[in-house]
């Protein structure tokens, strides 16, 4: 059941009507059964895995946070640590990696001369596997580093891991801020609901009418046999706009959703495609992996410290590149986007000092070029994402650079039409600061419920051939 | 609370309000629909003493009429020509402008001809064979084809006995939301196919009574008519000058209905609420029957590729209206048939020996 679907058009308003009726506690209970109802309507099995892994976090954190109540050491909670992080590894490499690494294997092997069978599982991959696995990973990690208490209720616990709007495709909620709201009494103010109803709109503006509208024209370039410079640069243009209106999407549906039950997620994009520098954009994509990532990979990698930290940006970026999928082009990506970070790490001060154009007009030019600048980096990037064979990304690497260009001007502004009204929102969103732009809020009721309707308008009625959602393969 | 009330019914009337400005000011600028007047498909139709006919020039989404009314270019004086006679499936009804089989046949026979031809597609939806064949003289005349391709509709045969005759044109209709259809069209592309068949069951046992007794098959007389009337095309045709080809009906489900389709026996019966589902596949099998005895009776070039489409919804939008793949996979197999024969002078399919 994905958001975008009738049957879940018919769950919410249901669940909304009797989780409104109850008490917090028996909100709990059926916000827990609801998500296990929603999680299972793909496919009751993946349960399983599920209830597995949480068991056993549940029962790691229980035991570490009787030790610290205990005041034992740091070291004596490590097994339990170990214990947790190994099971949610294995869980996660069993299904979303096995197949993969067998492959690569018996290729390796038989390019060596050794001739083995191939083996390989053809489980289904537990869908957000990838997601919850980190949520339930971060609890663990918090518990032993002492930072959050565990909670005494199993079934609080499996509410933050399972709870159905983020638990598919994120954002990868913590549990020092999803915890408190599962435990504590919540608050439905009306700015609230507003607010969620707002994201709610606007992502599915950004799914159905953006992104799946954006979807074939993508993919009719990148399933051509031959690559040409023009088309290419289409494609690129066309999968970076699907991707992100695709994730940041559904990211705004799951908001919108929790704040109409009183939760609050985590802002999951920032204007990425306004990024200067790297460095920004991740610290404005996928917010909530990227910093997952930072506080659990990075930091305990060394971090920033000297020596080993261009080691560890590459590490990082490579292991999540791979989280997104088990093909040697996520690699490729998380490769490339480790790279560029070293590179600017570098390079930094000697653009600093070439990029302060004087005055008010000098900075916003250099701050439009950075802008442009670094969006065709990070589309090269999408290209490495997106491309379905190493070839290729060499065919359609090399046709960027020599041609033979190309370009369908029916199809340019097709991308262009279904583009702008993402673009001219985030421009307005950017230079006047307000992400809440959207809103609505600095015009009339009346005038609100018109621009609502007329998204409406555009999401039902001109919106792409459903398309399911591209994180949900992650 | 009556403040809220009013709140929320003023919310209503507006989004009402807005939604259908987006519907009328959208079909204005896709498709240059008036903004004002009504705009369903309807605009497609004019009307004389045998019913509904393509008005000339009309044009309504992804349809466009020529001077004739035809779903065509202008006819081209210099070309031999081949006219297909036919229904919505000849008319093209679900593939993209371009895609129906007569223009797929036309770039097929034109592919590797020196001397080009023309296909006037004269199909038009909801034309009974019947209507065709009143309407062939004066067809037959205005565009002086070589051949004629009849691609008759025959589940129409089951609707002949309740069709009103004819007592001038419909009076114009009310004013009606564009919204309602659009919303009416993605209830149907969303909702369960359980619920749909649910629906369609219901409006069946509504509007069956006034179809007559429940049959299992065809009717004779039904079918003698439809002999008739092929035998009556073929003589029009032939006194024109013009050869005449039939070509066997084909549907989405093949031989048997697999039982993941059988919803879709269900959808077709909607149209035809006195023929039980399982007659539907038996009538196509004997009124194809019929076409290819009158074919072989009256000498005629039969084109039978009703037993090799391929079933099912790649091919199939519904129970019998190609897709852009079905209708190539069609044109393929009539001008693997026609492509030997020349359409010009007075003999243009040699192979087929005349009476």
């Amino acid at each position: 059941m994905s958001f975008n679907s009738l049957e879940f058009l018919i769950f919410l308003p249901i669940v909304l009507l009797v989780y409104f009726s109850l008490r917090h506690k028996a909100q709990n209970r059926f916000l827990l059964a609801a998500s296990c109802f929603f999680y299972g309507s793909w496919d009751w099995r993946f349960l399983f895995p599920l209830l597995i892994s949480t068991s056993i976090d549940y029962y790691c954190a229980s035991r570490m946070e009787t030790q610290i109540l205990a005041g034992e050491s740091l070291q004596n909670r490590k097994p339990w640590l170990v214990l947790s992080v190994v099971t949610n590894l294995l869980l996660l490499g069993f299904f979303k990696y096995f197949d993969f690494f067998s492959t690569n294997l018996h290729t390796l092997l038989t390019s060596l001369g050794v001739q083995v069978s191939p083996f390989t599982l053809q489980v289904i991959l537990p869908i957000g596997i990838s997601f919850y696995t980190f949520q339930a990973l971060s609890y663990t990690i918090d518990v032993y580093r002492g930072q959050i208490h565990a909670t005494d209720s199993f079934f609080d616990f499996l509410l933050c891991v399972l709870y159905f709007p983020h638990l598919v495709a994120g954002p990868i909620q913590r549990a020092h801020s999803l915890l408190p709201q599962v435990t504590q009494p919540r608050t439905v103010t009306a700015a609230k609901v507003t607010a969620g109803l707002h994201l709610i709109f606007w992502g599915f503006f950004k799914k159905v009418f953006i992104a799946d509208n954006l979807a074939p024209i993508a993919n009719q370039f990148f399933n051509q046999p031959y690559a040409d410079g023009g088309q290419t640069l289409l494609a690129v243009y066309a999968f970076a706009i699907q991707i992100y209106c695709d994730f940041s999407g559904y990211t705004d549906v799951a908001r919108g959703l929790a704040n109409l039950m009183g939760f609050e997620f985590m802002l999951n994009f920032n204007l990425p495609y306004f990024a200067t520098n790297p460095q920004q954009f991740w610290n404005r994509w996928h917010i909530s992996l990227s910093s997952w990532l930072r506080d659990y990979l990075y930091v305990p990698l060394g971090g920033n410290r000297s020596g080993g930290i261009y080691r560890n940006l590459m590490l990082t970026m490579v292991i999540g590149g791979f989280w997104h999928g088990a093909a040697w082009n996520f690699l490729l990506w998380g490769f490339f986007h480790g790279s560029i970070l070293i590179l600017h790490r570098l390079i930094q001060p000697t653009l600093d000092n070439v990029f302060a154009w004087p005055g008010p007009v000098g900075r916003v030019l250099s701050q439009t070029l950075l802008i442009l600048v670094f969006f065709h980096v990070t589309c090269y990037g999408w290209l490495l994402f997106r491309a379905t064979s190493f070839s290729q990304i060499a065919s359609m690497t090399t046709a960027l650079l020599v041609g033979p260009w190309t370009i369908d001007p029916a199809v340019a502004t097709q991308i262009l039409l279904y583009s702008s009204p993402l673009i001219l929102i985030q421009l307005v969103q950017y230079l006047s600061g307000r992400l809440d732009f959207l809103s609505f809020a600095w015009i009339p009721t009346e005038l609100r419920v018109v621009a609502y309707a007329a998204f409406t308008y555009f999401v039902v009625f001109r919106g792409g051939a459903p398309q399911s959602f591209i994180y949900f393969q992650f | 609370m009556a403040k809220l009330i009013l709140k929320a019914l003023l919310w209503s009337v507006l989004t009402g309000l807005t939604l259908e400005l987006c519907a009328r000011l959208d079909d204005f600028f896709t498709h240059g629909a008036p903004l004002l007047a009504n705009y369903d498909n309807n605009i497609l139709n004019a009307f004389d003493k045998t019913g509904n006919r393509g008005r000339p020039f009309a044009h309504y989404l992804k349809w466009n009429l020529n001077s004739l009314g035809f779903r065509n270019l202008e006819l081209d004086p210099q070309l031999p020509k081949l006219m297909c006679v036919g229904s919505s499936e000849t008319f093209g009804q679900s593939e993209t402008p371009g895609m129906e089989w007569p223009r797929q046949l036309e770039r097929l026979l034109n592919e590797n001809r020196p001397a080009k031809l023309q296909i006037v597609n004269t199909g038009f939806a909801g034309e009974t064979f019947p209507t065709s064949v009143l309407r062939l003289p004066e067809r037959l005349a205005t565009v002086h084809p070589a051949a004629v391709l009849f691609y008759p509709s025959v589940a129409h045969y089951l609707s002949l006995p309740f069709i009103p005759p004819y007592q001038g044109p419909p009076p114009p209709a009310p004013a009606r939301p564009r919204m309602l259809a659009r919303f009416e069209t993605v209830f149907k592309q969303s909702a369960p196919l359980w619920l749909m068949t649910w629906l369609r069951l219901r409006q069946i046992e509504k509007d069956a009574p006034t179809y007559g007794p429940l049959i299992d098959n065809i009717s004779q007389p039904l079918i003698d008519r439809f002999e008739n009337d092929l035998r009556q095309a073929i003589r029009l045709t032939r006194a024109s000058g013009a050869d005449p080809v039939l070509i066997t009906h084909a549907n989405r489900f093949g031989r048997t209905v697999a039982p993941e389709e059988r919803f879709m026996l269900t959808a077709w019966r909607k149209f035809y609420p006195n023929l039980r589902e399982d007659g539907f596949l038996r009538m196509e099998q004997t009124m194809n029957d019929v076409t290819r005895r009158v074919a072989a009776q009256e000498h005629v070039l039969l084109i039978d590729p009703a037993p090799d489409m391929p079933p099912g919804p790649r091919y199939f939008s519904d129970f019998v209206h190609f897709t852009n793949e079905g209708a190539t996979i069609f044109a393929r197999s009539l001008a693997q048939s026609l492509g030997h024969c020349r359409f010009s002078g007075a003999n243009p399919c040699p192979t087929v020996p005349h009476n």
